[in-house]
């Protein structure tokens, strides 16, 4: 009852927020927050099944610059190049992905990871790509004659993709599909024995993955109007899984969500010390990981008696 | 290509592929005893040509000096990742690589912060060089080459007494080790004072040639992940073949193509991987649950 009533206010305050907010700029870092949600629920798919990528900022940046291209060279609507975009990074993944699963999930865990930095290389050397200038002036995404321009239009936007994710990632859960991934991921062993290819789960869910976070990076390259290479590192894909870490490792779709959206806050609070970020971002995820190794959203279990003392004082 | 142009390759290649292997071995030994990837590997080479610098430009210290003041200094900083860090996060595997991630970027902002972005470059050691009928060879890459070599060999013998049979024993089983009576623990100690010692010397040896910076240790890094796909996960022999052979194909790439050595080696990897899944010299290792 009070899990249903917490969710349902967030998503009140969520639906709501460019009108609460009053600034745009908290409008901006929850459509940040949105699109690391969705790679981290990405990420998150390969971890149930007991795969790590490391790879979503190179598919994130295969489906945001694919889809700037098909837009602004072959002139295709914007509605018809975000699935495209998710298609084409999900064919690289089948490339790269079906190779190195074969190897084990050590060698699929660096090839991912090898494979985000290689295109990062890729886009930023390449003249066709714009370099590391990038490619610059995206057209924004049109319904009708309308532009969305305004970053509330835009944020709706992200809400829905996000929505659509949830949507979909939980149906799989709730499948065949995904029980065979759960079984993959309590047991490997014991899950081929049951009959259970586990390659071609693991590919699957892989490949998945990758579609939505080309899907992201279409809605990207178009909001932002501006895709530079560099926004694609390696250290993106890293920040995807330590959102993912810090919201709970065993909560598939939630916990990326309340990962991203508190790890993109924060560094607000902390903005003066820029130089200083990255070891206070260290030295907290190594505090995480100690200390509270499940996540934010373990917490309630893992203190089920502080929580119920909490409970009891709000009544 | 001429003759010359040739050997001139060879050479770069021997040395370069020599700092690769330095660093690679440290990896694998870490990688194939403990079970972890260490994403500090390539911070840790970064300090080892930081305190090199330090050594021979600010205290004014002899090289050689410098170098065993660089494999200590950065094996205790191993030690001290394992023993406050590592040995906390057996959660799992994915805890741990996250944790030196955190490290490995903590370690890396020190640097950016102490040293800044320039490159700190050193007043070379060895000086001259000497030419067989056309080639010109550099002494600065003769003796990177034959450190290289040394510390393999170095290695090679280590893994052949008492401790080094110990810490195979740990790599193979670490349950049956520890009822022969290995101290798992201790093991675990020097395997990553070891580890990292290793590619803070890599970085001390490499420092008089290209200097230090602040960034070199994220380049590192991707190379060492080729080199352990590309000669197997936790298999030393093959990550010393693979560490010379992406030696190589830098080096020749580089002189035929001009950039884009990364690309070169991707395709490389690729079709290898179909064939020989478990790299080239060794078999699919199973993530540790």
């Amino acid at each position: 009852m009070l899990k249903k009533a917490l969710l349902g206010g967030f998503g009140v305050i969520l639906l709501l927020l460019p009108h609460i907010a009053g600034n745009d700029y908290i409008v901006l870092l929850v459509i940040l927050a949105c699109i690391y949600s969705i790679l981290g629920m990405g990420f998150s798919m390969t971890w149930k099944n007991r795969l790590i990528t490391c790879g979503q900022a190179g598919f994130w940046a295969i489906g945001a610059y694919s889809s700037a291209l098909l837009v602004m060279e072959l002139g295709l609507n914007f509605w018809v190049a975000m699935p495209l975009s998710g298609l084409i990074s999900a064919l690289f993944a089948f490339i790269v992905y079906s190779i190195a699963l074969r190897a084990g999930p050590l060698v699929f865990f660096s090839m991912s990871l090898v494979f985000s930095f290689i295109v990062m290389e890729v886009l930023g050397t390449t003249g066709y790509f714009g370099g590391w200038e990038g490619i610059m002036d995206v057209p924004s995404p049109k319904i009708g004659g309308y532009v969305l321009l305004s970053k509330t239009s835009q944020y709706y936007l992200a809400l829905s993709l996000l929505l659509f994710n949830i949507l979909v990632y939980y149906a799989l859960y709730k499948s065949p599909i995904g029980r065979a991934w759960s079984a993959i991921g309590s047991n490997v062993r014991l899950a081929e024995a049951q009959g259970i290819n586990v390659y071609r789960y693991r590919l699957g869910a892989a490949v998945i993955s990758c579609f939505f976070a080309g899907v992201v990076g279409s809605f990207y390259a178009h909001t932002q109007n501006l895709i530079v290479p560099t926004t694609f590192s390696f250290h993106c894909s890293i920040y995807v899984q330590m959102y993912a870490l810090i919201g709970g490792l065993s909560f598939y779709i939630a916990g990326p969500i309340i990962g991203a959206l508190v790890m993109v806050f924060l560094p607000e609070f902390l903005r003066s010390t820029a130089e200083f970020q990255p070891i206070f971002f260290g030295v907290f995820l190594i505090l995480i990981i100690i200390f509270i190794p499940g996540g934010i959203l373990s917490i309630p279990q893992r203190f089920p008696r502080l929580a119920g003392a909490f409970l009891r004082m709000k009544k | 290509m001429s003759l010359d142009l040739f050997f001139q390759c060879l050479i770069n290649g021997l040395a370069i592929g020599g700092i690769y292997a330095v660093v690679a071995s440290g990896f694998t030994l870490v990688l194939g005893t403990m079970k972890i990837f260490n994403f500090a590997q390539g911070e840790f080479y970064m300090l080892g040509a930081f305190i090199t610098y330090g050594c021979c430009e600010v205290l004014h210290l002899n090289y050689v000096l410098a170098l065993i003041v660089a494999f200590v200094a950065v094996g205790l900083l191993g030690i001290v990742l394992q023993r406050m860090v590592i040995r906390y996060t057996y959660e799992g595997f994915f805890h741990t690589v996250l944790a030196t991630i955190a490290f490995g970027a903590i370690i890396r902002q020190t640097g950016v912060i102490t040293f800044g972005k320039t490159d700190k470059l050193l007043t070379p050691v060895v000086r001259g060089r000497f030419e067989i009928g056309d080639v010109i060879v550099s002494n600065e890459k003769l003796m990177l080459i034959f450190a290289g070599l040394f510390l393999i060999v170095l290695l090679h013998y280590f893994m052949k007494l008492k401790i080094g049979r110990a810490m195979r024993a740990v790599t193979l089983d670490i349950d049956t080790a520890a009822l022969q009576g290995i101290d798992s623990k201790k093991i675990f100690m020097i395997t990553m004072g070891l580890g990292s010692g290793l590619a803070g010397i890599a970085g001390a040896l490499i420092a008089p040639v290209l200097g230090a910076h602040a960034q070199m240790g994220h380049a590192i890094f991707v190379k060492i992940l080729f080199v352990i796909i590309i000669g197997g996960m936790g298999s030393m022999p093959g990550a010393l073949l693979a560490a010379f052979i992406i030696g190589m194909i830098e080096s020749f790439g580089y002189q035929l193509l001009g950039g884009h050595n990364e690309l070169l080696l991707q395709i490389f990897l690729i079709p290898l991987l179909y064939f020989r899944p478990g790299g080239l010299l060794g078999r699919p290792l199973a993530l540790p649950e």
